[in-house]
């Protein structure tokens, strides 16, 4: 009697990989049979082709608030980073306006200004408050890195 | 007869990988059972799909402000890596120089302002004057 024993054990064999829709990847698996199937890499189900995509760096949401008095004596708007905050704005558009950038507190101008952007792929370990009182009010526009 | 050697001796093999929210990677194993593994590449943890992030962070930054008041010589720092910064001055008898050039005069709520490229930083030298009435308002980017 012969027995045959197949000591080669080939395995499967992700041969590329990219994006999908929604934020999922997807990765072309070479099965120990010759034939390729295209999975998620997430949950190992079929991936739809249709759903390709080239791969973004990410993306970003951005919000767009207005501080005005909302108790009668003082309002304030807080931001902070959560490792997503890429962009913010603060214009007064009408005084007074107080201005917290990390820790650094000033009276902003009439119409002033005040804005950071990070490069790409980075973020800012920003602490913002916008604080108002009286007729002050201040526009807001902020960004971050979505975890999609 | 022939024996046939299943998948199940077949070695674990990465799917994909990517940045995680605390900083760290993840990657996506594909067991010798079919199953499939998100995991922290350094320790082999489990790694939650609420912390799977789809970009990689190249870094934080933080934001400086200052306000430069009268008879006041400001110089920008620039220590660490310099991203950006912008000088906007809020009353006349401001001045700026960058890198040398020469003191310039700028006009009430003039702005100017300088951007890195992409991962590039700034090498320049920003020096902010005022006289007895000037101030200006200072804000620069700094990589952490």
């Amino acid at each position: 009697m012969l027995t045959n024993g197949n000591l080669n054990v080939s395995c499967d064999e992700a041969i590329t990989n990219g994006c999908l829709v929604g934020g999922d990847h997807w990765v072309l698996v070479e099965r120990d049979n010759g034939t390729f199937d295209l999975l998620i890499a997430e949950t190992g189900l079929p991936a739809d082709p249709a759903d390709i995509i080239e791969c973004p760096d990410g993306q970003e949401a951005t919000t767009v608030a207005t501080l005005a008095l909302v108790n009668p004596w003082s309002s304030q708007y807080g931001l902070v980073s959560l490792g997503t905050l890429s962009y913010w704005e603060v214009r007064a558009e009408a005084l007074p306006v107080t201005l917290n950038v990390n820790g650094v507190s000033f009276a902003m101008d009439l119409n002033e200004t005040v804005a950071s952007k990070a490069q790409d792929n980075r973020i800012l370990d920003d602490s913002i408050n916008v604080s108002i009182s009286g007729a002050g009010r201040a526009s807001i526009v902020s960004r971050r890195r979505a975890n999609t | 007869m022939s024996t046939n050697v299943s998948f199940s001796t077949c070695c674990p093999f990465q799917l994909a990988e990517g940045c995680t929210t605390t900083g760290g990677r993840w990657v996506s194993i594909r067991n010798a059972d079919g199953t499939i593994s998100v995991v922290d590449p350094a320790t082999g943890a489990a790694v939650p799909p609420a912390n799977v992030l789809a970009f990689c962070q190249q870094g934080e930054s933080l934001s400086h402000v200052t306000t430069v008041g009268p008879n006041s010589v400001f110089v920008i720092p620039n220590t660490n890596d310099l991203e950006s910064w912008s000088v906007r001055a809020r009353t006349a008898g401001v001045s700026i120089d960058v890198s040398g050039g020469g003191a310039n005069p700028m006009d009430v709520n003039e702005v100017i302002e300088s951007e890195a490229q992409d991962d590039d930083a700034l090498s320049d030298v920003v020096t902010i004057t005022t006289d007895a009435t000037g101030s200006a308002r200072v804000l620069w980017l700094e990589r952490l």
